[in-house]
């Protein structure tokens, strides 16, 4: 009971990090809602190649193509779109259309230091700055990138989060991601 | 007479030509349909600073992938016209999620390559793959 008590109540990390609550035991592609919903219609071709592309057959299975979904609509000042999907074994992978596509997939959501609290990519194409997006699952109301040391607030709609700034070049440097929660509480995650 | 010889032969290459095309739908890979061929051109079972994969040569390519065990280690896919490790990038991505990805190159002719970026060296089989036309 006691031991419930203090999963509930959060535990308090060293170096400036603060996970609360224990992760709950379902998948990433249940997290974010993946699950048992309808298609979203005419995919771009981004989206196909990368059902192709991002699950790896031998790890994280296939993707799980009738359920692919535009989960963030309109990127500031782009075109691009973030488009998820599940894959057989449960992981969620994403895709930004713009620039040469970048992608990637959680096997699950985690609040633990080495985890992935949310879907990341950090990316730049020449005539681009460099730009940090990605998924968040329910829960998580605000999403930040430290870039060279200055702090940038994503714009979060829906389930997807982006940060551009004119300013940024290749060599630009993410050093972390900042995650807020509905509760209150803050994760500082160290892209390392 | 002949109108029977010509169906029964008409029939004959009917069949033959079903089971042929029955034969290259199971032997053609779903990839050639499209136009490209997924090519694996790297992998390991540990990976630290300074592992790196490269394609052989530059092609339009499709996407470019690389795989690693979950647990927070960062790494980067990317385009390239020179061959060597992050010179001379046209795109990058790089991520802490397993399956980080770029798209298509559009017009370019790029070597595709992968690598570790972390500070921490992890163990863990790891395959980086991308297509070629």
């Amino acid at each position: 009971m006691l031991a419930l008590a203090c999963a509930s109540a959060g535990v308090a990390l060293a170096g400036g990090i603060i996970a609360a609550r224990a992760d709950p035991p379902v998948s990433a592609a249940g997290q974010l809602g993946l699950v048992g919903d309808s298609a979203s219609s005419d995919l771009p071709a981004a989206v196909v190649a990368a059902e192709g592309a991002m699950p790896d057959p031998d790890s994280m299975g296939g993707a799980v193509e009738a359920k692919a979904r535009l989960v963030r609509p309109d990127l500031p000042g782009s075109h691009g779109r973030i488009y998820a999907f599940p894959t057989t074994k449960g992981d969620v992978c994403f895709v930004v259309t713009e620039g040469t596509d970048p992608g990637a997939c959680v096997d699950r959501f985690s609040r633990s230091s080495s985890g992935s609290p949310v879907g990341v990519v950090v990316y730049w194409t020449r005539g681009m700055p460099l730009t940090v997006a990605g998924i968040a699952p329910p829960g998580v109301v605000g999403v930040d990138a430290v870039i060279d040391g200055q702090t940038y607030q994503a714009s979060l709609v829906k389930s997807g989060f982006y940060v551009r700034s004119p300013d940024l070049t290749g060599t630009a440097k993410v050093t972390a991601v900042i995650v807020h929660y509905r509760d209150g509480t803050t994760l500082t995650r160290p892209v390392d | 007479m002949i109108g029977a010889v010509a169906r029964a032969w008409s029939s004959r290459r009917l069949g033959r030509i079903v089971v042929v095309a029955s034969l290259l739908l199971l032997i053609v890979p779903p990839s050639l349909a499209y136009g490209w061929t997924r090519r694996r051109y790297g992998s390991g079972t540990d990976a630290r600073i300074g592992i790196y994969a490269v394609t052989n040569g530059q092609y339009q390519r499709v996407y470019n992938a690389a795989y690693f065990p979950s647990g927070g280690f960062l790494w980067r896919v990317s385009y390239n016209f020179s061959g060597a490790q992050g010179a001379d990038e046209y795109s990058y991505n790089q991520s802490w999620n397993s399956g980080v990805s770029l798209g298509s190159t559009g017009p370019f002719n790029t070597y595709a390559q992968c690598y570790p970026v972390s500070s921490r060296a992890f163990g863990g089989a790891w395959n980086c793959d991308t297509t070629i036309p």
